[in-house]
């Protein structure tokens, strides 16, 4: 009577699992001929759903691996044996499996990648929020921690997370309770940005020293698009830029970077924190001319001593017809300008179209970065803070889904084919509903968790920044 | 309902023999009451079977630990466990720190201390998977989506225990009463009727859906839009629109999907937007209604998300969620078939169809407009009936006179009128403005309107005047122009 049971409730339980289907045989992720950080995790992959046995031939010995069921998941210890023996090397790899064979190379570049990535974790369903969550990543391996979860934060949007310059580091909460979480060596505490004279801060980005903030200040709105293969537009209806002191919990603005001419956003900091970049484009109004909207690449002077901007703002690329920029990201060498161009607007994500563009500070030369994009959305990029890697989101397998993609950038602009974020189980990617949205790269890991974001968002009273002249 | 009956059959053996093992009287009493409770609990459609799966699993580890004559061993077995158990039964572990306190209920300090610790582990066990207090002592239950409660599911436990404990009849008797009141606050017909009807739309089942009882209908907000699709496919809307109440306006036409509305909502409206060729919000729609659906997963929408790629052409897209649906049961033939289609090049002629009436333009609109929308799409393809009809048929609901005027004129007059016969709520429309004889002979000269409604429309004032409307007028636009109680509206 009890095996009897025992049995059924087996059957039950197996019931539940469907066998997954026999797929083709191509690599995936394609992991071949890309150049890879000295300190990445396993490269695992999938070839079919067979045995597999993967060659590694390198400048100081042969690494000999075997995969199961498909599935070739490098030992951790052994990986990163391989990849310090390898430093600086080009490794052969040969990929066996039945009806199966291929070779191909990685490069191992001696410049390791930061250790730590975030990235928020959402369905492409933007304008409800359920199950947002703000994950970070060990580069090294595959351990994750959870920074931020919005289903134990009354299901407030959580926005963008930018990490973590000098101990500094900041993401929005949006909701009844919300405000601009800031984290300062080690303490976090919430803040209401809105001062009388500027609105609620969206976009930006932290000086090297960690002491000043710079952000866009939009009203974000969103519209449908008629054609059958596009989704949503998401435009501001104005936006300025304010500069923010997180030692004194001042805001700054200047009357070249304020009023309704002009739409001001995506501002960084050069590497020397004596200019801001940033995008700006003449209003029009929106969403009626919204294919209108072509972002320049502009900067103004900032003070850091002061913390003033400049009153002068200088163009330095002009978008013109069918060509806007956004999301600059300034390296830390201060060699380089990365930003995403797209056909029109202020928000790539849903423009497949957009592009990486790299500009030289030195020469002002563009590079369009053939070797890097794809098909499908290549924006959200972050710099490593050696400035030799670069992780940006990419829809660019299934047009819908982001995935973090890691390209390396070499001191004379030379750049490595791109690779999708190693995964324990790369099958994550072909399952997974959420997008992989704003990837940061740092390199010390962050200091608070998701409970202590939950308790900031709810039991904490925000702390007004004042407004300064 | 097969597996309904056989996990519940285990379930009702485990608690007999725990009850036989722990010396209980009346454990055959215990035994249908928590069946009956459990069965309660799956009554509700977002109560996962995984929490009652948990449950049988818990109730057989418990009479396991029965055999542990040791008590350092079952101590430590039940250590051992609870993290196993939470992990794999979620809260009903809780159940498991019960039957301990039973088994050692000659020395209560001790049992219960260690009930205590299980639950604790449970509590810290829940903090590292991120879980508030209450989502831990509920998981794998979703908070905010089993009716009306998700707490009640507390009730199983704590009724066991004072049953268990106190060993007196009247318990059990009250406990059935309780829960029985419960049944009755807590039934939910017009939820289970609006499902009914989405599913019937899922299996293109029209016919059931337009035959739908009136018990069934009241209360239930999803019959009427499905009612109106279901005639909208097959082109005959407008001739049938006003033949039922249309109370809700634009609501029996694209439901309301802004925020805090049903996650049925979100589910639901797919249908009409593919069917008139707005597969940007449709996927959007699709998207939402994954996002807020319990769980997170719902594999309707995924294969909703992949017709609407394929019927987009974006095949990559498709090739997403195809990956996905072809590791499942229910999906599985047709994600094989659609991806060989895709392969092969041979996309199923009804997806084509709907693809010609998607626009190939770009106008941005802002969402939830669909009048915006809709004239996007008929401005790129006039000859898209279904999407026509909903716009005229939206603005004859919304009484914009003036509106409908310029479609028809811009897609009927000389187009559509060509095609078709122009459906008697038109022309009724049309003659609806006219204010003097000039203005009424110009307007059926320019829109050939028929005779028997040019003589409908006489019948019409004449009985106006008397104040003695016939049944037979009740379902023309003039009285639903002239009329703001729709009480009289009948199926």
């Amino acid at each position: 009577m009890k095996t009897r049971f025992l049995l059924a409730f087996a059957l039950l339980l197996t019931a539940c699992k469907y066998e997954p289907v026999q797929q083709d045989t191509e690599m995936f992720p394609d992991y071949s001929d890309v150049t890879i950080p000295c300190n990445i995790a396993p490269l695992n992959f999938r070839v079919g759903y067979r045995k597999v046995a993967v060659t590694v031939n390198g400048a100081n010995g042969e690494y000999r691996f075997k995969g199961r069921k498909g599935l070739v998941s490098f030992p951790q210890g052994r990986w990163h044996r391989m990849l310090e023996a390898e430093k600086g090397g080009k490794l052969t790899v040969m990929v066996q499996s039945d009806g199966f064979e291929r070779e191909f190379t990685w490069t191992v570049a001696s410049d390791s990648i930061d250790r730590y990535i975030s990235y928020r974790l959402i369905e492409p369903a933007y304008e409800v929020w359920k199950g947002i969550q703000i994950e970070e990543r060990d580069m090294q391996g595959f351990r994750t921690r959870l920074l931020g979860d919005n289903r134990i934060a009354d299901d407030c949007c959580m926005n963008c997370h930018t990490s973590n310059r000098a101990g500094t580091s900041f993401m929005h909460l949006r909701g009844s309770e919300g405000g601009t979480v800031l984290s300062r060596n080690g303490r976090i505490k919430k803040l209401n940005t809105r001062t009388e004279f500027t609105g609620n801060t969206v976009y930006g980005d932290i000086s090297a020293d960690g002491r000043y903030g710079v952000f866009t200040t939009a009203d974000i709105a969103f519209a449908i698009h008629g054609q059958r293969n596009l989704r949503m537009e998401v435009y501001d209806t104005q936006s300025d830029l304010v500069v923010l002191d997180f030692d004194s919990l001042t805001a700054t603005d200047s009357p070249a970077v304020r009023g309704v001419e002009y739409q001001e956003t995506f501002p960084c900091f050069s590497a020397d924190g004596k200019t801001i970049f940033f995008c700006r484009a003449r209003h029009v109004e929106q969403p009626d001319s919204t294919t209108d909207m072509h972002y320049d690449i502009a900067v103004i002077e900032f003070d850091p001593e002061t913390g003033k901007m400049g009153d002068r703002v200088i163009t330095i690329i002009q978008a013109g017809e069918n060509l806007s920029f956004s999301h600059l990201k300034a390296s830390p060498d201060g060699h380089w300008l990365m930003a995403t161009a797209q056909q029109y607007g202020t928000f790539p994500v849903w423009h497949p179209e957009s592009e990486l563009v790299l500009v030289d500070l030195r020469t002002r030369k563009t590079d369009t970065m053939r070797r890097v994009n794809a098909y499908g959305a290549d924006t959200y990029h972050s710099w490593s803070s050696n400035s030799r890697w670069v992780v940006f989101a990419s829809k660019r397998d299934d047009l819908v889904y982001g995935r973090p993609y890691i390209a390396y950038i070499g001191p004379d602009g030379t750049l490595g084919k791109p690779f999708v974020l190693p995964q324990k189980d790369p099958d994550l990617y072909r399952t997974t509903l959420k997008s992989f949205n704003i990837p940061e790269l740092y390199p010390i890991p962050e200091t608070f968790g998701t409970h202590d974001v939950a308790s900031v968002y709810k039991n904490v009273d925000a702390c007004n920044v004042r407004y300064r002249q | 309902m097969i597996i309904i009956v056989a996990v519940l059959a285990l379930l009702c053996c485990g608690v007999r023999k725990l009850g036989k093992r722990l010396q209980l009287e009346g454990s055959m009493s215990l035994v249908l009451f928590v069946a009956f409770l459990e069965l309660t609990f799956l009554k509700f459609p977002n109560y996962p079977l995984a929490q009652t799966l948990g449950l049988v699993l818990v109730t057989w580890a418990a009479y396991g630990l029965t055999f542990v004559g040791n008590d350092r061993i079952r101590s430590v077995a039940f250590a051992v466990s609870i993290p196993v158990m939470y992990v794999l039964a979620g809260s009903y572990t809780t159940f498991l720190a019960l039957v301990l306190c039973l088994i050692d209920r000659r020395k209560p300090v001790r049992g219960i201390s260690l009930a205590l610790a299980g639950l604790l582990a449970m509590v810290i066990l829940g903090r590292l998977y991120n879980l508030t207090f209450s989502q831990t002592m509920l998981y794998p239950v979703l908070q905010n989506y089993i009716v009306p409660d998700c707490r009640i599911i507390l009730l199983q436990p704590v009724f066991i225990i004072i049953s268990l404990v106190l060993k007196e009849r009247i318990w059990y008797a009250l406990s059935y009463g309780i829960i029985s009141v419960f049944i009755c606050k807590a039934d939910d017909r017009s939820l289970e009727h609006a499902v009914k009807t989405g599913t019937y739309a899922y299996q293109g089942q029209w016919d059931k859906i337009r035959s739908m009882k009136d018990k069934e209908i009241t209360g239930n907000p999803y019959w009427l839009y499905y009612r109106n699709l279901s005639y909208a496919i097959e082109g005959r809307l407008p001739d049938r629109l006003l033949s039922v109440e249309q109370n809700r306006i634009s609501e029996g036409l694209f439901l309301n999907t802004a925020k805090n509305s049903s996650y049925l909502a979100s589910m639901y409206n797919v249908d009409a937007l593919i069917e008139a060729g707005d597969l940007s919000q449709a996927t959007d729609c699709a998207l939402l209604a994954q996002t807020v659906l319990p769980g997170h997963y719902s594999s309707r929408m995924l294969r909703k998300l992949a017709e609407i790629s394929v019927i987009a052409g974006d095949y990559a897209v498709a090739g997403k969620y195809l990956d996905i649906l072809a590791q499942t049961w229910g999906h599985h033939a047709w994600a094989e078939n659609m991806r060989n289609c895709i392969g092969r090049d041979s996309i199923p002629l009804e997806y084509l169809i709907l693809r010609d009436r998607a626009s190939d333009s770009d106008r941005m609109f802002s969402q939830y407009d669909m009048n915006g929308s809709l004239n996007s799409i008929v401005k790129d393809n006039p000859l898209n009936k279904v999407a026509v009809d909903y716009l005229l048929c939206m603005c004859l609901l919304e009484k914009r006179m003036n509106s409908f005027i310029a479609g028809y004129d811009r897609y009927y007059l000389n187009g559509l009128d060509q095609l078709v016969e122009v459906p008697a709520l038109y022309q009724e429309a049309l003659m609806a403005p006219v204010n003097s004889d000039e203005s009424f002979r110009e307007t059926v000269e320019k829109y050939h309107l028929s005779q028997a409604v040019v003589e409908k429309y006489f019948d019409f004032q004449k009985a106006r005047e008397r104040e003695n409307i016939p049944q037979e007028y009740m379902n023309t636009y003039w009285f639903y122009l002239m009329s703001t109680d729709f009480s009289r509206f009948r199926k």
